[in-house]
């Protein structure tokens, strides 16, 4: 009889502890990205090395003791997509922040849900910065933390990299310029066509390619028509590679310069082709910095199969969302989240040179780029420029090392 | 001259895949748009097959081949033979399905990673200068042998061979057929084990060309105008719609714009649909049925 009293005031007492005990604070993220479509090869990486970060993060006890309830929704690349998972993200789920890893065409309806709900969004991976991110007209919750600077910016690294390239080699440098038929990339190729008027650089042919297009030979070949010795693009991946394959199928020997892609290290890697130039923002693997070696340990632990090259954007990112919840406290409410991201500065253990810095006038990442190629002589990629540092209406200063 | 060579190339991948369209049309009756995702998973058996057997090409493209065709049988009596009876619309939406399971089947698999296995090829993969200002590579040289073989073998195959003749009693009249003693589940599942291996075919070279990914389903679509130009059930048909397509596609890239291509073909589509909407070599009857 009284083992059984005590038994019930034990469990009694376990209850009211139980009652008691507030439930596991959470921090609720939402990452609305291209998971699958033609343009997953470009994100979805990145979505996994936030995922695998965040994972690793959560394993440690979280941030403040919190964990973080990360949600993933696909956008498929497509802004009806993308304006759903908004709405889903922001009104039903009640994130506190949402990380956009998605095409730019995907913006306008997440920045609109954004304005409306009052909720920041974190550009990460290699989502593009939008060419207002410095000004005033930038959208007050819309933050660029991702690898890719404005179009504006790219290209004043980027076309000088091109001149300094044919310099080296003694070329007569005749330009092409190559955009995927989307509005930032079309953007993005408009000013460097600027940029090379003002250098004196022939632009001989600009094509801005449908994403989805089967094949670009009638492409290439217009290019390779025009006389063209150096194409640059500023586009995703895919379709830099597709129109270097046309081009080189047809017999052209000329240089490709591409700005870069998450995946970058990996394609020069598997293509081998030491005239293809990456030109990025961040670090590839072969700085050897030690964070590589934490990224292959962690996709090691959490079965996540991809090179840590193509990961670690993604894991920079999620070293920028630990430090923003960090400074933010728990619990840690939208306002007071917009308030942290407009005062911060994060360092990302070298994968971005710079430190990610955010303030209430500019949303832009501090960018530096350097270039990377195949050096067959070692079978390896291998720098190729100096680092330098690059802000939009300057241009930049390419040193070419030898 | 270097134009016509990149119009006969594009022509040729493009007979490829509409071909796989057209076999499946003949036998079922069914639109298969799943070809592309069947396109990818073909590819990806080629590539695994080749990374696993350190590059050895024949036996990775053997793989790809016979593990898609397999596919296509096992497709054909998994998913669509449970729908016979039903219209036909049943079974073109049972194939969105499938197309969007296997779309997440090859991501869950092989990843998103984008790979580029043209790198396994070697020489194969350069160009080959034929004159001055005219070049080739080995894997274009690739796709318009197999596509012409594909051209003249399917239709010997279906004249001469007894397989062939019940293929196209079959796709005649079904029903008279299954009444001669013809088991048309085995003539319908031959069918989707060769338009599935068609579409390994052509989801090999364009890995071996561009590149390769869960996200290049899309690709496979590339294959439909042709064969609707052509006649959906006509195979002879597919040459002329593929070159009419490819034709509009350069010669837009190249004169207009890169856009401009990507419409062309459907520009001519509807045109083709207004003039013949059965194709240039499709039976009439067969698309009133519809």
């Amino acid at each position: 009889m009284s083992l059984s009293r005590m038994t019930v005031v034990t469990a009694t007492c376990a209850l009211s502890v139980l009652i008691a005990t507030p439930a596991l604070a959470q921090y609720k993220i939402g990452i609305s990205g291209a998971a699958t479509g033609p343009a997953s090869p470009s994100y979805l990486p990145h979505i996994e090395g936030f995922r695998t970060y965040l994972r690793q993060l959560n394993d440690k006890g979280g941030v403040n003791g919190n964990k973080i309830d990360f949600v993933l929704l696909d956008d498929k690349a497509a802004p009806s997509e993308a304006a759903n998972n908004a709405k889903r993200l922001m009104d039903d789920d009640s994130v506190i922040a949402v990380s956009l890893m998605s095409l730019s065409s995907t913006y306008a309806p997440m920045f609109q849900a954004a304005s409306r709900t009052k909720t920041p969004v974190l550009l990460l991976g290699q989502a593009v910065c939008p060419a207002n991110a410095a000004t005033s007209q930038m959208n007050p919750y819309v933050f660029c933390g991702g690898s890719t600077s404005d179009p504006n910016t790219a290209g004043f690294w980027q076309v000088p990299l091109v001149k300094a390239l044919a310099e080296k080699n003694k070329d007569d440098l005749k330009l092409a310029l190559v955009a995927a038929d989307i509005p930032v990339s079309r953007q993005g190729i408009d000013n460097m066509e600027k940029i090379a008027g003002q250098l004196k650089i022939p632009v001989v042919d600009k094509q801005a390619i449908p994403p989805a297009a089967a094949d670009v030979s009638g492409a290439a070949s217009r290019i390779i028509a025009s006389g063209a010795n150096y194409v640059t693009s500023w586009a995703p991946v895919t379709t830099a590679v597709q129109m270097l394959g046309a081009l080189r199928r047809q017999g052209w020997n000329g240089w490709f310069i591409h700005n870069h892609s998450g995946d970058a290290e990996d394609t020069l890697r598997q293509l081998k082709d030491p005239k293809l130039v990456m030109s990025p923002e961040y670090a590839f693997t072969v700085e050897k910095l030690p964070v590589f070696a934490e990224i292959e340990a962690a996709a090691k632990k959490y079965g996540v199969s991809l090179p840590v090259d193509t990961l670690s954007l993604g894991w920079a990112s999620g070293m920028v969302l630990e430090e923003v919840l960090k400074k933010c406290g728990s619990p840690c409410t939208r306002e007071k989240l917009v308030d942290v991201l407009n005062n911060i500065s994060v360092q990302t253990a070298g994968i971005y040179p710079d430190p990610v810095k955010w303030t209430k006038d500019d949303h832009t990442r501090p960018a530096s780029f350097t270039a990377y190629a195949w050096d067959p002589k070692t079978s390896s990629v291998k720098r190729i420029t100096d680092w330098a540092r690059v802000s939009a209406g300057k241009l930049a200063t390419v040193k070419v090392l030898d | 001259m270097s134009l016509l060579l990149v119009i006969l190339i594009q022509a040729a991948f493009y007979a490829l895949l509409g071909m796989g369209y057209v076999l499946i049309y003949r036998a079922t009756r069914i639109l298969n748009l799943a070809h592309g995702d069947l396109m990818v998973l073909g590819a990806f058996l080629f590539f695994q097959a080749l990374v696993m057997t350190g590059g050895n090409l024949p036996v990775a493209v053997a793989v790809g081949l016979v593990g898609s065709a397999i596919v296509g049988a096992l497709t054909y009596f998994g998913v669509m033979r449970p729908l016979a009876g039903y219209p036909v619309a049943v079974g073109v939406l049972a194939t969105i399905a499938l197309g969007i399971v296997l779309r997440s089947l090859t991501t869950f698999i092989w990843t998103g990673q984008t790979r580029y296995p043209g790198e396994f090829l070697g020489q194969l993969g350069k160009p080959i200068q034929l004159m001055a200002g005219l070049s080739i590579s080995g894997i274009d040289v690739g796709i318009i042998v197999v596509a012409a073989m594909a051209m003249i073998g399917f239709p010997i195959l279906l004249q001469r061979a007894a397989i062939g003749v019940e293929m196209r009693g079959v796709a005649e009249n079904a029903l008279l057929a299954a009444q001669r003693g013809i088991n048309i589940h085995t003539i319908n599942a031959v069918s989707w084990a060769a338009a599935t291996a068609m579409a390994a075919v052509a989801g090999i070279f364009f890995a071996l060309k561009v590149r390769l990914g869960p996200d290049i389903w899309y690709v496979g679509l590339a294959g439909f105008a042709p064969a609707l130009i052509g006649g959906m059930d006509s195979l002879k048909g597919i040459a002329l719609g593929a070159l009419i397509v490819a034709a509009a596609e350069v010669l837009a890239s190249r004169f207009i714009a890169p856009q401009i291509a990507m419409a062309a073909p459907f520009l001519i589509l509807l045109v083709a649909l207004w003039i013949r909407p059965w194709g240039i070599f499709g039976s009439k009857e067969e698309l009133e049925r519809i």
